[in-house]
């Protein structure tokens, strides 16, 4: 009996420690894929591969290479700062006043989520192009006939695009630090209170530092979201690091070179992320004794009223507006979108969504509770390591994906006509497999954020209490961990779903035959500027995400 | 240990789907599914072959060079040459069987010498003028979208699509790349915004009195005249043909290729046939909007009432040389920033 119990969890630490292990470096494969691309040709023994010289790389270097960076850091910073203005003032809001209306508001302002960028971004163009309605009726008020007649805010331009990325991305940073502010302890504003400080002081001093992780989380979020992004940018003409990688690998046709500026990308994040673990090394959470979750505050009715105007405002930009016209497109192309395929098309974007989401969130909890568990230089670089995919656009990590499992292929393939079998075909990278690797390896970066905020929340002397109950590690993870972090397991679980329901550029290229996703349906239609067409199917991308947002509203409701 | 169980079940699950089924043929297109659906779905009424099509814009050619010999695909439609003749010089594609069909209905000009790939339709680079500001531009060249005069009223999109690409590339040929890299420089110059958008965005910008010119396919025209919404875009422009005292328009096309690996070769012969037929070819034709390469087939009565034109007889080949050294010259020149 006893010696059981001791055996037990030394069996299944090894196991947990190989199979992480295990995960990190099939995360890492495509990553890996790329890097060699990007190297090989200066490899000795790749004289065979390639005989021509490519000079894309070189090519570019020369001419633009310069602007995409800076283009880039341009995009990404401004996306920062609009999501940033959007997120943080209504988390605190929520999260420390008490107000008429405030269950909606909360779940209101996640909303924009389920909008991808590039359709909000494509009618926002739509509107407020020089040729949209808007300037349209300035002109006819204002009698003002060309272009330099006036000046308008150009939506098509790096700032127009922050805007864009920053309002269908700030509920990232929304979420991660609303649940962190609800759950602040009371006593160190109490502490502060006592000193005579300022609620404004003890925000900016105490509550908003302690958020930090989340914000950090959520700001890393954001950053690597805007730099993958291809939609957004792509439609309003900036050309950007991304927009580097698509043309030297699809225009110039040289994966190389697209190999090696998707290096750089990566170098960006790897940077940035350092720098933001670095600067909070030293910061550590202390739990009080007894410390409840904060009241919440009554808010004046001059507050509630401003609050309401600036999360309206923000909610109607992000949500509202592009719903609304979306639903307008829908009854003046009637019959091109009532077509019996979009069902079709969102039942299987909701079954990879299901399943990608669970993968993603097991293994989040798995690298992270051991990390927990067994802090650990290795198992921080496993966590960190299967998180990188997030920074790489779609469309590269497709092909990163294909590498590998392209070559393990013709590997089985080879195999089973040497049993005497015939040739099975792609296996892995004709199938949805490929599809789901692809998704989990991309989002897998959300799920460990948030579920590391959540355990960076969660001091660690109960896991002290419970070892010192002999609870094993299980059993602590079981009653301990699994409950607090379960909002965090929840939202994880939603933010990847919305994700895939949204994801475009690899879904494109690794879907099976006879398989749309609504995105690729979609943007068949968006991609020729007539997304008016798909409409209906643009109003199915944003139902299919929404559902999980409100099914968690509710659940929290009940509570 | 879950996850793993799941990835399982979806693996097997996927592979039972993937049993070889009957008669069926693999097409990787270019090409939009609304546009090749129902000439798809005629051929499997006609000979009961099933069809499967996966449609991206970008990244076909690098899935298929990394699948290799265990592609499922047997046909790539192309909506431009550059794709079809980048998929010969990167061994992807094979020939095809040249039947007597094939030889009669295709021009030779619009099939590879070594049979790999064969063009299916043609599509002009038009420039659109405002009929209220322009004048008659009915003699216009390229070449004068550089002049002095154009300064703030020329549209384009992207000097990186395809269609502009092949248009650089063809003024690299008849020019030579110095001549065309000056030519482009002055047009850009000449542009009235950043080139964004599509063919169709211009020409709207064009009714709103942002630009006065702009290059486009035609087919476009014809789009813009289905769509209650865009007709009145349609109507405040005139089509013109290029440099009809010279050499003629630029024209590109949109083909079939077959795949290296096809796995079913036989009914990958057959869609090309019936590709070629005279049937599908105005059916290809007319759904587009486009000029088919085989000579009697008919063309839409709308596509007619633009009128004949003189094409560029340039050889493909010859243009899609210059494919990279235009592109290259389309950095340079920073025709995008």
């Amino acid at each position: 009996m006893n010696n059981r119990f001791k055996a037990l969890p030394q069996i299944s630490a090894r196991a947990v420690s190989f199979s992480t292990a295990l995960i990190s470096f099939l995360m890492l494969l495509p990553i890996a894929a790329l890097i060699y691309q990007a190297i090989a040709e200066y490899l000795p023994f790749s004289s065979l591969a390639t005989s021509e010289i490519d000079d894309t790389f070189s090519d570019i270097a020369d001419t633009v290479l310069l602007n995409y960076v800076s283009n880039s850091l341009l995009v990404v910073t401004g996306s920062l700062i609009f999501a940033s203005l959007f997120a943080i003032a209504p988390a605190w809001w929520c999260a420390h006043y008490e107000f008429k209306g405030r269950k909606y508001l909360q779940w209101m302002m996640v909303f924009p989520l389920a909008i991808p960028a590039y359709i909000s971004a494509y009618i926002y163009t739509d509107m407020l192009d020089y040729a949209g309605p808007i300037q349209s009726s300035l002109r006819d008020v204002f009698a003002w006939q060309t272009p330099q007649d006036y000046w308008f805010f150009d939506i098509r331009s790096i700032w127009g695009a922050s805007l864009m990325l920053g309002l269908a991305l700030y509920p990232y940073i929304f979420l991660l630090l609303r649940n962190t502010f609800e759950q602040r302890s009371q006593s160190l504003a109490q502490a502060a209170q006592l000193m005579g400080a300022s609620e404004r002081k003890i925000f900016w001093t105490i509550h908003l530092p302690i958020a930090r992780p989340a914000l950090a989380i959520g700001c890393t979020l954001v950053a690597m979201e805007s730099l993958a992004d291809y939609g957004t940018v792509q439609l309003f003409a900036i050309s950007t690091l991304t927009t580097a990688i698509y043309d030297s690998w699809l225009v110039y046709g040289s994966l190389a070179s697209a190999a090696k500026i998707s290096c750089l990308t990566l170098l960006f994040v790897l940077t940035l992320v350092g720098l933001e673990k670095n600067s909070r090394k030293k910061q550590q959470h202390f739990d009080s004794r007894g410390s409840k979750p904060c009241p919440k505050v009554n808010a004046s009715k001059t507050k509630t009223g401003f609050i309401w105007l600036f999360c309206g405002c923000v909610f109607s930009l992000g949500f509202a507006i592009p719903l609304i016209t979306l639903i307008s497109y829908c009854f003046d192309y009637w019959p091109e979108n009532m077509n019996g395929d979009i069902l079709a098309h969102s039942q299987s974007t909701f079954m990879l969504a299901t399943v990608t989401a669970t993968i993603a969130c097991l293994l989040a909890i798995l690298l992270n509770s051991q990390q927990r568990f067994q802090p650990s230089k290795s198992n921080q670089a496993k966590l960190s390591l299967s998180s990188l995919g997030y920074a790489i656009p779609g469309t590269v990590l497709a092909i990163g994906i294909l590498i590998p499992l392209g070559q393990l292929d013709i590997w089985v393939n080879h195999f089973i006509q040497w049993l005497g079998f015939d040739k099975v075909g792609l296996i892995s990278s004709g199938t949805s497999f490929a599809l789901i690797m692809a998704f989990v390896i991309r989002f897998s970066a959300i799920s460990n954020g948030s579920i590391q905020a959540a355990y960076k929340q969660m001091p660690d002397n109960l896991d002290a209490a419970s070892t010192m109950l002999k609870a094993g590690r299980l059993k602590t993870f079981r009653k301990i961990h699994l409950p607090i972090m379960t909002p965090a397991i929840i939202s994880a679980f939603l933010l990847v779903f919305i994700e895939v329901v949204k994801e475009l550029p690899a879904s494109l290229l690794l879907r099976p035959f006879d398989f749309e996703t609504l995105a690729t349906y979609v943007f068949q239609f968006a991609s020729d500027e007539q997304l008016e067409h798909a409409a209906s199917g643009a109003l199915l991308i944003i139902i299919v995400s929404l559902l999980p947002i409100l099914l968690l509203s509710r659940s929290q409701k009940m509570q | 240990m879950r996850s793993i169980l799941v990835f399982f079940m979806l693996t097997i699950s996927t592979l039972a789907s993937l049993q070889a089924q009957a008669e069926q043929v693999n097409i990787y297109s270019f090409r939009q599914p609304f546009l090749i659906d129902p000439i798809l779905k005629e051929f499997t009424a006609q000979t009961g072959i099933e069809t499967k099509v996966i449609f991206s814009k970008k990244g076909l050619i690098q899935r298929l060079q990394r699948e290799g010999e265990l592609s499922p695909a047997d046909i790539v439609l192309t909506s431009d040459f550059s794709k079809m003749l980048q998929l010969k010089e990167k061994g992807l594609s094979q020939p095809y069987a040249l039947s007597k069909t094939l030889e009669a209905n295709i021009p030779a000009q619009f099939r590879d010498s070594e049979n790999h790939w064969l063009a299916l339709t043609q599509r002009v680079r038009n420039v659109y003028s405002s009929k209220e500001r322009s004048g008659d531009l009915s003699n216009i060249r390229y070449e004068d979208l550089a002049k002095a005069e154009y300064k703030g009223r020329i549209c384009t999109r992207s000097g990186k699509h395809p269609y502009n690409l092949g248009l650089i590339a063809s003024m690299i040929a008849h020019h030579g790349e110095a001549e065309t890299e000056e030519w482009l420089t002055a047009v850009k110059g000449n542009l009235a915004r950043k080139p964004q958008g599509n063919d169709r965005g211009q020409v709207k910008a064009i009714k709103e009195g942002l630009c006065d010119i702009s290059l486009g396919n035609s087919y476009y025209l014809g789009k813009m005249l289905q769509d209650p919404k865009q007709i009145e875009w349609a109507n405040a422009v005139n089509l013109n043909f290029p440099n009809q005292q010279d050499r003629g328009s630029h024209i590109n096309v949109s083909g079939a290729i077959m795949a290296k690996y096809a796995p079913h070769k036989e009914s990958a012969q057959k869609l090309i046939e019936f590709l070629a037929s005279k049937q599908a070819q105005s059916l290809y034709a007319e759904l587009n909007m486009e000029y088919p390469v085989m000579p009697t087939a008919k063309v839409s009565d709308l596509v007619s009432s633009w009128g004949t034109f003189k094409a560029d007889p340039l050889p493909l080949e010859e243009v899609a040389k210059y494919q990279k050294q235009a592109l290259k010259l389309v950095d340079k020149v920073h025709f995008d920033l």
